[in-house]
């Protein structure tokens, strides 16, 4: 008897090991609101002296880095994709679990929500992170009643995602590689061009919030009396905005005078952010990395000279925060050099920067001679054989190899989250990344790049020679 | 509730627990409620009914051991007819009135507007089914007439096969419930066994029948825009689909009981390797072919008459049959096609003899059997056409299109991965089915369960299978909010 009990306990231990490693592997990873709940978990107790709570317009538009830099306030965004009001309010009431923030500022824009219920895909995204409590209880129970139990064990929901697995879903630990130095941000590259921005100043009359989004709108501002933690709104600017919207705003903005809750509407004062509708806009929603940049500047210049935060800087606690900035300015080097067009500029950002691990591979006619292109590739560090005859030259922090230009290559470089293959012989080079290959342009410079602080694949480029070495992205 | 819910999940360990701990008295009260509240998750108002389908047959029970010999016919009639007024009433009114109005309006006299809604109670089949063989067994004298209520209501009302099976005798069940208090309940080689079940009926349903489900949907709602390839593989999807479905359900049910030391009878014995019709007959849905044959069949005189007279016997007890799976001509004519079988089988008996002896065929090669498990395959699946059409009229023009649009070219263009189901969706369809392939062969050649068969093996390769099945479970098995789980097939009849 005794032996079945042992052969009995065993198994189910065995089944509860598999069962916790498939919910490991299966559990959703997205970087919209599930991630950055997770991350918030990890950050030191009572440490955060700013959140910034709401959807994509909080989270994208907001960065805690620039804050950092700025005036050195510690602030973290907490927030989810159209993340409806109701699902902020259990978001604030689950952090003030861990945190005890000085003030909590809340972007508004989905005051514009009129659904009862929004699409599951975004009950998730606004719910999965949460740890199991009474908060993740109520919130899943006012997104979506009807799948309560499946919600709180989660695997029900994502189970069926065998079909989009991939790498990190095994890895051991599962996000940032940097930990609790994500402060919430997701940045956005890339750049739209408008003429202006919309016009809402005429927009003066007001227009009711939907019952359920008013109920908790009031809700966030009682619980910001009840903690006794000043509360700011905001909306921050965005190019798509219409007069229906804005009336909601205004409406918004009636409640808070009403509770005397400072409401920051940036969609009437975009000019003083010093914004630039050609430059400073991902798209019609959202500002891009510039646009958050000064938006963020902004808000840390008010939130200092109104709150008087402290300046965290130079605290032992808070070096996390340091972190952040510094990774920031790393994904902000990769962008513009991702933006970079001009071969020696190129050469020289790439061989400025100590985390880039690079392939340089000389090819064909790789010199027209119209340049000083021999020069520049041996200040940088690359051997005058190959510059001269061309070749491969790889380099980065835990790596130094050279090809010359006759050699046949098979050659594998295993980075973190990145495999390279260099392959050369009778029927040409091939630059292969994860699968991919890179090879852009027969006569002149094919260039990889590889970032080791943040773990990702920068960019590979080509420059003619042919063509007065011409960019090829 | 569903074998296939967490509400199950919760309910079954629950109820499994506190009967292994309560004093013996309490066992049967406690199996009655928990089966009443099982049965009233659906609808508590089907409570009712389901009661007096046991107080009725409980009484006439009863009155049999009463009354003189003559007088027990009357009984029995009784009895039979109180429960099928309860079924048509139930089942088969809409049906009934349908077809009045047909007839009316074909002669142009007014249509009768239905007086009432009615909602198809769960499971009234099957437990009118085994309520009425009780009568007949305590008619016949097969058993003594229950007299306690509670044993006899949990009779009828057993939870594990109480809405799609199996349907027991009262032989069998009756017998084991009266036997209750006695029983040692915690064997650790039976209740594992019966888990082990449990298990490969969830994968059977989960994983193969609800996955199959999303093609056969997708190809009999939009027939009229397939050939030859899609509806072939609809039809055929759509035997492996009930089968896995229905065996799932009988499965789990065996596998529960036997959890709780109840021994329910077999229901499926690999049907799609049977030989011919009745052999697919001795094996499929067992319990319901077997009451048909001693409560019907055998009464209208079987086999031991005149060939016209049997004949006809097989004729009105597939019928019957096909009428108890469903209020749709649809089902009278699957039954009626199964009849027409078997008749036409026995008619041609001498033609296949004579044929054989001609062509000098070998028949107890494998090549001459595996031609007869095809050919018999071939014939059901036909019949299933008609099973699962919404009309006779989609019957038809299913299956003349299946035959007047061949488009064979559809085998090798990767056609099959654009009906309904991802590719990834049908490469685990089809490990599924491999997987309940070799266990099929394992029963059919060892003549051994799967819960038996592991029970064989080493500990690791046994401890293996069912971590696998429980992960495939867990991850390939189509519940959760992305999907609408469906609900057995069987549940309706």
């Amino acid at each position: 008897m005794n032996k079945k009990i042992i052969k009995s306990v065993l198994f189910l231990l065995i089944l509860s090991v598999l069962m916790l490693r498939l919910n490991d592997i299966f559990k959703l990873k997205q970087e919209d609101g599930i991630y950055p709940v997770k991350i918030f978990y990890e950050q030191e107790k009572d440490s955060i002296d700013v959140i910034f709570y709401g959807s994509s317009h909080a989270y994208s538009n907001i960065n805690p880095a620039v804050l950092w830099k700025e005036e050195g306030i510690a602030s973290f965004d907490l927030a989810g994709s159209l993340q409806p009001l109701w699902n902020t309010y259990y978001y604030m009431k689950e952090s003030l679990k861990y945190q005890r923030p000085k003030v909590m500022v809340v972007e508004l824009v989905r005051a514009i929500e009129e659904r009862e219920y929004i699409e599951e895909a975004r009950t998730i995204t606004n719910t999965f992170g949460m740890k199991l409590s009474r908060e993740k209880y109520e919130a899943i129970q006012v997104s979506t009643p009807d799948h309560l139990v499946d919600y709180l064990l989660g695997f029900p929901v994502y189970h069926s995602r065998y079909a989009e697995l991939s790498r990190e879903d095994f890895e051991p630990y599962l996000g940032d590689p940097n930990g609790n130095v994500y402060k919430g941000f997701y940045p956005l590259f890339a750049t739209k061009e408008y003429e202006t921005f919309s016009d809402m100043s005429q927009v003066t009359d007001s227009r009711a919030l939907s019952p359920k989004t008013e109920e908790y709108l009031r809700k966030i501002i009682a619980l910001s009396e009840q903690e006794e933690i000043p509360l700011v709104f905001m909306v921050a600017p965005y190019q798509g905005i219409v007069e229906s919207e804005q009336q909601i705003f205004n409406r918004a903005k009636e409640i808070a005078a009403e509770e005397d809750v400072p409401f920051l509407d940036f969609n009437l004062c975009y000019e003083e952010l010093g914004l630039d509708p050609k430059e400073d806009l991902a798209e019609f929603s959202h500002l891009n990395h510039r646009g958050s940049t000064k938006l963020s500047a902004w808000l840390a210049q008010y939130l200092k000279e109104e709150y008087q935060l402290p300046d965290r800087r130079g605290d032992a606690l808070y070096i996390s925060w340091d972190q952040n900035a510094a990774v920031w300015d790393q994904m902000y080097q990769n962008q513009i050099l991702k933006e970079e067009a001009g071969w020696y500029d190129f050469l020289e950002l790439i061989s400025k920067n100590p985390d880039y691990t690079y392939l340089i591979s000389l090819d064909g006619t790789f010199d027209n001679g119209e340049q000083p292109l021999y020069e520049t590739l041996t200040s940088i560090g690359m051997s005058e054989e190959i510059a001269a005859q061309g070749g491969i030259w790889i380099h980065g922090p835990d790596v130094e190899e050279t090809f010359s230009g006759q050699e046949e290559v098979n050659y594998h470089l295993e980075l973190k989250k990145c495999d390279w293959i260099v392959r050369k012989g009778l029927s040409g080079v091939e630059l292969i990344v994860d699968g991919e290959n890179y090879f852009k342009t027969v006569n002149g410079l094919n260039i990889l790049v590889y970032d080791n602080k943040t773990e990702s694949f920068v960019t590979a480029v080509g420059f003619d020679a042919e063509n007065s070495y011409n960019y090829i992205g | 509730m569903l074998f296939n819910s967490l509400e199950f999940a919760v309910f079954f360990p629950a109820v499994v627990l506190l009967y292994l701990l309560i004093p013996r008295k309490l066992r049967c009260p406690w199996l009655l409620v928990a089966s009443y509240f099982f049965y009233m998750g659906w609808n508590p108002k089907y409570a009712v009914l389901i009661l007096a389908s046991t107080i009725i047959t409980w009484l006439s029970g009863i009155l049999m051991g009463r009354v003189p010999e003559n007088r027990k016919k009357l009984v029995v009639a009784g009895s039979f007819f109180l429960n099928l007024s309860i079924l048509v009433l139930f089942k088969y009114f809409d049906f009934l009135l349908h077809n009045l109005n047909t007839i009316l309006q074909s002669l142009h006299l007014t249509v009768v507007d239905k007086p009432f809604d009615v909602l198809l109670p769960v499971g009234i089949s099957f437990y009118t089914f085994q309520a009425l063989s009780y009568t007949v067994d305590v008619y016949r004298g097969e058993i003594e007439p229950e007299k306690n209520l509670m044993r006899y209501a949990l009779f009828v009302s057993f939870f594990p096969q109480l809405v799609a099976g199996p349907i027991e005798r009262s032989g069998n069940l009756l017998t084991q419930i009266q036997e209750l208090p006695k029983k040692k309940l915690w064997n650790y080689e039976r209740v594992t066994g019966g888990l082990i079940l449990m298990i490969w009926g969830l994968f059977l349903k989960m994983v193969i029948a609800d996955r199959a489900a999303v093609l056969v949907d997708q190809i009999f709602d939009n027939y009229q825009i397939y050939g030859f390839f899609g509806l072939s593989v609809g039809a055929v999807t759509f035997a492996l689909q009930i089968y896995c479905d229905f065996a799932s359900y009988s499965t789990i049910a065996i596998g529960a009981a036997q959890v709780m030391n109840f021994q329910l009878i077999e229901n499926f014995n690999t049907p799609y390797f049977a030989k011919s019709i009745p052999d697919f007959w001795r094996r499929w849905h067992i319990s319901l072919s077997s009451w048909f044959r001693d409560y019907l069949y055998v009464p209208l005189g079987g086999s031991r008459c005149s060939k016209l007279c049997r004949y006809r016997n097989i004729l009105i007890t597939f019928l019957v049959s096909g009428l108890w799976h469903g209020a749709n001509w649809t089902y009278v004519v699957w039954g009626g096609i199964h009849g027409l079988y078997q008749v036409i089988g026995y008619e041609l008996r001498g033609v296949k003899e004579w044929l054989n002896q001609k062509f000098h065929t070998k028949t107890d090669c494998i090549s001459y059997k595996l031609g007869q498990v095809c050919t018999t395959f071939l014939l059901t699946d036909l019949a299933w056409i008609f099973f699962r059409s919404n009309t006779l009229g989609d019957a038809f023009y299913y299956l003349e299109r299946m035959f007047t649009k061949p488009d064979f070219w559809c085998f090798f263009n990767g056609e099959i991965y654009s009906l309904g189901l991802e590719r990834q969706e049908i490469h685990i369809l089809l490990l599924g089915l491999l997987l309940l392939f070799l266990t099929d062969l394992i029963q059919y050649f060892r003549k051994e369960r799967l819960d038996v068969f592991l029970a064989e093996q080493n500990l690791w390769f046994r401890w293996g299978v069912l971590l696998c099945l429980i992960g495939a479970i867990a991850i390939f098995g189509v519940y959760g909010p992305a999907y609408d789980a469906k609900q057995f097939i069987y549940f309706q009849f």
